[in-house]
C-alpha cells in the first residue's frame, strides 16, 4: 500500500516548543519613544509577564502545559500528506509533502498561538483580549481559543476583509467574539483615520493600531498578535517539530520547504526547528512566498520599523516596505502586512531563507491545481506557498531530480470561495508594486 | 423615473461590406450590407421593465412599448438622434440609453453633454468611447441598478472619427469629451468589488504621480486621470489635448506633434498617458500627438501609464497603434499600470 498520510499518535505530540533564539541571535526591539532596547516592564501593558519572559527567552526548549496540549488534542497533531495526486499531475520525479494545519476548528495553524496566549492570559487574570485580523484567520482562531478560558475578545477586522468575507465574521461571533470592522469609529486612531481617508480598505497595520489603542485604554484588557512576534513563532514550532517525527517514520528528510508569509509564522514554525540541520551543514532549501502586491521580504528594506501604522509599537528590525503602506486589498487578506517576523527576517538577511513573489493569478492556478489533484481547497494565502512548492517540483522534473519537497498548508479555502469565483471566471487583477516609481515618490517627500 | 431610449437604426450596417462606419447608408445597401441595430434593439428591449419614453417606429416605438414623444422621419440623420435626445431631456428623462457606435455615441453627446447619465448597446461599427456596456445583459443589469440607485455615476469618454478619413486608413480618432456614464456600485462590470469610487481612485493616483511629476519635463497625455495628477500638482491641463511640463509649469499647451518634441529637445522627458475610451489603446486613439517620433524619442521605459482599478477591470488587454509597426512589437509583454497610492496592477500589452 502507498501510504497518503502519515499520522501521529496523540501521546507523540511534542510537549516543548523550539525556541531558535538560542541559536540565532536578532538586533533587540527598541522603545518607540527612546529608541532604546526595549525591557520587560515596557511591554507589560499589553501582554502578560509569561508571553514577554517568551518573547524575549534565549532557552532552547519551552515545555508547552499540559492545559494547552489538551486543547491542542482536538486537532493535533495535524497529518502530514503526500501529494501523489499533485505529483503524478506534475509529473515529477520529486515527492511533495503537505503539512495539513486546515484541520483545526477555525481552520487554519493559527490556534497553535492563539490556545497558549489564552492561556497565560487567563493564569494571570487578563479578563479581555483584543486583537486585529486581515482574512479572519486569526480573529477566529482567537474567538476560539477565548472560548475554552473563559476571556472576551474583541476583534478588529480589516475593512475589506469584513466585507468580503462575512463567513469569518459569523465565525467569531459564533465562538462569541465582538467584531468591528477597522478602522472604526470606536478608537482616537480609527477616528482620524475615516477623517484622512473616507474609503480606505483598511489594513493589518491600522488595524493593530485600534487593537492596541483598545488595550492599553482599558482595565484587565491585553492585546494578542497572530504573527510576526518571536513568542507566536515559538508556538508555531509544534508544526515542524511534528513534521520532523514524521519525516522520521518515513526515513526521510526534506530538502525543500515551503510556505506563504504574511507576518511570517506559519512558514517560520514549518522550517525553524529545520533550521540548526541546515547550520549544521545539511542542505535544505527554504522558500518564502509573498504576494507581489506587498513584496516585503524581495522588495522591503531590512531596517528598524514600526508594526502599525499608528506608530505605537516597539520598532522591530524587519524587511518592511514602510509602517505607512497601505497594500492593495488582495483575496490574499492574510499576506497583506508591511513587515515580517525579526526572526525569519533574520534568516532571509544571511542568506539561509530565499523568498519569491507572486502574482494573485498564478498563485490561484496553483490553488486550482490543488484542488482538482488533492481534493482540498486551500486558502488564499497558503496557494503562495503551494506555488512555490509546485514550481520546485517543476524544476525536479526538468533536471530529473528526485528531490523531498514540502510545505506548510496552512488553512483551508472555504471562505474564500468568492474569490475563487472571481478567478474562474477570468475576473481577478494581477496588482504588485511599483518598487522605482515608490522609491521615487519617498525621495520627493517632504523632510519632516 | 424616465428612461430615454433611441435606436440608430443603422447603426453597423458598413461593417461587415467594408466601409468603417455606417455614413454612407446608400453604398453600404449596395454592398448588401444589414444594420445590427435592430435585432440588438430587440433583444436588450425585451430584458428591459422600466418607464420608457422613446421615438416612434424604427429609432424606438418598434422595439419597445413606451411613450413615444419623438417622430422619426422616414429617412433618418444623424441630426434625428440628438433632436430626440434633447426631447427626452425636457421630458424629464433620468438616463439615456442607446444603440449604435462611436457616431451615435457622439450625437447623444451633443444633446445631453452631462446633464444626465447615457449608456450605449454595442451595435456600431466603431466602438471607441467608453460609454458602451461590454453586452446586452451587462447593460439590462446596469440598467437596474440604476433604476434601485445601486450605481455611481463615472467619466467616460465620447471619441469619433471622420469616417472618409478612416476609410482611407488615416487614423485620426479624437476624444470630443466626457460623458456621464452609470457603473454599478462597488461592484463593477465583472463582479469584482472595489473600494471607494472611481474618483478616489482618480485621487490616489494624483497624489502619488504628483510627487513623481513634481521635478523633470512630462509629456501629459489627454483624459481627466492624467488631468487629475496636474489639478494635485496646482497645474490647469486641457482635458481632451497634450500638454508639457517641466519642474511644475506647462511650458506647452495642447501640443501638436511638432511642438511636443520641441518642448522636450534636449532633454530627458517622461510620457504619462491613459487608456483613452473603452477598448484599452495606450497609444494610437485620442492622443496621436506623442506620436512614434516622440516615443522613440523620449524611450519606452519612460512612458508611466496610469488608470483606475476600475477601467482597468473593463479592459481585458492594452493595445498600442502607434503606426510604426516595429516601435508597437517593443511594447509587447506585460507593463505595470499605476492604479492608487503606491499600487500597481500589471496587464498584458497585445499586438
Amino acid at each position: 500500500m502507498e501510504e497518503r498520510k502519515i499520522l501521529l499518535e496523540e501521546e507523540d505530540m511534542p510537549d516543548k516548543w523550539y525556541n531558535i533564539q538560542a541559536d540565532i541571535e536578532i538586533p533587540p526591539p527598541l522603545h518607540p519613544a527612546t529608541l532604546e532596547p526595549l525591557k520587560p516592564e515596557d511591554m507589560e501593558a499589553i501582554f502578560p509577564k509569561e508571553l514577554i519572559k517568551q518573547e524575549m527567552s534565549r532557552e532552547r526548549w519551552i515545555r508547552i502545559p499540559e492545559e494547552i496540549k489538551e486543547i491542542y488534542r482536538i486537532w493535533r497533531p495535524t497529518p502530514l500528506y503526500r501529494a501523489r495526486g499533485l505529483e503524478k499531475f506534475l509529473k515529477t520525479p520529486a515527492k511533495i509533502f503537505y503539512k495539513w494545519e486546515g484541520v483545526s476548528p477555525p481552520g487554519s495553524h493559527k490556534p497553535n498561538t492563539s490556545v497558549a496566549q489564552a492561556y497565560y492570559n487567563a493564569k494571570e487574570g487578563v479578563e479581555r483580549l483584543t486583537t486585529e485580523t486581515g482574512a479572519g484567520q486569526w480573529g477566529s482562531a482567537l474567538a476560539f481559543a477565548c472560548r475554552f478560558f473563559g476571556l472576551k475578545c474583541t476583534v478588529y477586522m480589516v475593512k475589506c476583509s469584513y466585507e468580503q468575507k462575512p463567513y469569518r465574521r459569523i465565525l467569531m461571533q459564533t465562538w462569541g467574539a465582538e467584531v468591528i470592522p477597522s478602522p472604526s469609529d470606536k478608537t482616537e486612531f480609527g477616528r482620524k483615520v475615516r477623517q484622512e481617508m473616507p474609503s480606505t480598505a483598511g489594513s493589518l497595520g491600522i488595524a493593530i493600531s485600534e487593537a492596541i489603542e483598545d488595550a492599553i485604554k482599558h482595565e484587565n484588557t491585553k492585546y494578542s498578535l497572530g504573527s510576526v512576534l518571536n513568542h507566536v513563532v515559538l508556538h508555531q514550532t509544534i508544526i515542524g517539530l511534528e513534521m520532523k517525527k514524521q519525516f522520521e517514520m518515513l526515513d526521510l528528510k526534506p530538502d525543500v520547504m515551503c510556505g506563504c508569509v504574511g507576518g511570517g509564522s506559519n512558514f517560520s514554525g514549518g522550517i525553524f526547528p529545520f533550521v540548526p540541520d541546515k547550520m549544521n551543514g545539511e542542505e535544505i532549501k527554504f522558500i518564502a512566498a509573498e504576494p507581489m502586491a506587498c513584496p516585503t521580504l524581495t522588495k522591503g528594506i531590512y531596517a528598524y520599523d514600526f508594526g502599525d501604522t499608528a506608530q505605537q509599537t516597539p520598532l522591530l528590525k524587519m524587511h518592511t516596505l514602510g509602517h505607512d503602506f497601505v497594500p492593495p486589498a488582495i483575496h490574499a487578506g492574510g499576506l497583506r502586512y508591511h513587515g515580517d517576523a525579526p526572526l525569519l527576517c533574520k534568516l532571509v538577511d544571511e542568506g539561509i531563507v530565499k523568498a519569491r513573489a507572486y502574482y494573485q493569478n498564478e498563485v490561484f492556478e496553483a490553488a486550482k491545481i490543488f484542488a482538482q489533484t488533492e481534493g482540498f481547497v486551500v486558502a488564499p494565502e497558503t496557494a503562495h506557498g503551494l506555488k512555490a512548492a509546485i514550481d520546485e517540483a517543476i524544476r525536479c522534473r526538468k533536471k530529473k531530480e528526485e528531490k523531498v519537497i514540502c510545505f506548510v498548508n496552512s488553512g483551508h479555502g472555504y471562505f474564500d470561495l468568492a474569490a475563487y469565483d472571481l478567478y474562474n471566471n477570468g475576473m481577478l487583477q494581477d496588482y504588485e508594486y511599483p518598487e522605482e516609481l515608490i522609491r521615487e515618490a519617498i525621495q520627493r517627500l517632504p523632510c519632516i | 423615473m424616465h428612461i430615454g431610449f433611441v435606436v440608430n437604426p443603422i447603426a453597423g450596417i458598413g461593417g461587415k461590406v467594408g466601409l468603417k462606419g455606417s455614413d454612407d447608408v446608400e453604398e453600404a445597401l449596395k454592398r448588401g450590407g444589414i444594420p445590427v441595430a435592430p435585432a440588438k434593439a430587440a433583444e436588450f428591449c425585451k430584458s428591459l421593465d422600466a418607464n420608457v419614453i422613446t421615438c416612434s417606429s424604427s429609432m424606438g416605438a418598434d422595439y419597445i412599448g413606451g411613450k413615444v414623444i419623438y417622430k422619426t422621419p422616414e429617412k433618418t440623420t444623424a441630426d434625428d438622434t440628438t433632436k430626440a435626445c434633447r426631447k427626452f431631456l425636457k421630458h424629464g428623462a433620468n438616463l439615456i440609453i442607446f444603440v449604435g457606435g462611436d457616431g451615435t455615441a457622439r450625437d447623444v453627446y451633443n444633446a445631453v453633454g452631462k446633464k444626465v447619465p447615457i449608456l450605449g448597446i454595442p451595435a456600431g461599427v466603431k466602438m471607441y468611447s467608453g460609454v458602451f456596456a461590454i453586452n446586452v445583459n451587462k447593460a439590462i443589469e446596469i440598467v437596474n441598478a440604476f433604476m434601485e440607485g445601486n450605481v455611481e455615476r463615472v467619466e467616460r469618454e465620447i471619441m469619433d472619427i471622420g469616417e472618409v478619413a478612416f476609410r482611407k486608413d488615416m487614423l485620426k480618432i479624437k476624444l470630443f469629451g466626457y460623458a456621464l456614464c452609470p457603473a454599478i456600485k462597488n461592484f463593477l462590470q465583472n463582479g469584482k468589488r472595489i473600494f471607494g469610487g472611481e474618483n478616489e481612485a482618480k485621487k490616489e493616483i494624483a497624489k502619488f504621480m504628483a510627487l513623481i511629476c513634481k521635478e523633470g519635463t512630462y509629456i501629459l497625455g489627454p483624459g481627466s486621470t492624467v488631468k487629475a495628477i496636474a489639478g494635485e500638482m496646482g497645474i490647469e491641463k486641457t482635458l481632451l489635448g497634450v500638454d508639457v511640463i517641466e519642474n511644475g509649469k506647462v511650458i506647452a499647451r495642447d501640443a501638436n506633434e511638432e511642438e511636443i518634441l520641441k518642448a522636450i529637445e534636449g532633454k530627458r522627458a517622461r510620457i504619462i498617458v491613459s487608456p483613452i475610451g473603452g477598448g484599452g489603446f495606450i497609444f494610437g486613439r485620442g492622443n496621436q500627438q506623442i506620436s512614434s517620433k516622440v516615443i522613440k524619442k523620449i524611450g519606452i521605459k519612460n512612458i508611466i501609464v496610469v488608470a483606475t482599478p476600475q477601467k482597468l477591470m473593463q479592459i481585458p488587454f492594452l493595445y498600442i497603434d502607434t503606426g510604426d509597426k516595429f516601435l508597437d512589437k517593443k511594447f509587447a509583454g506585460w507593463i505595470s499600470v499605476i492604479a492608487g497610492f503606491g499600487v500597481a496592477i500589471r496587464k498584458r500589452i497585445v499586438i
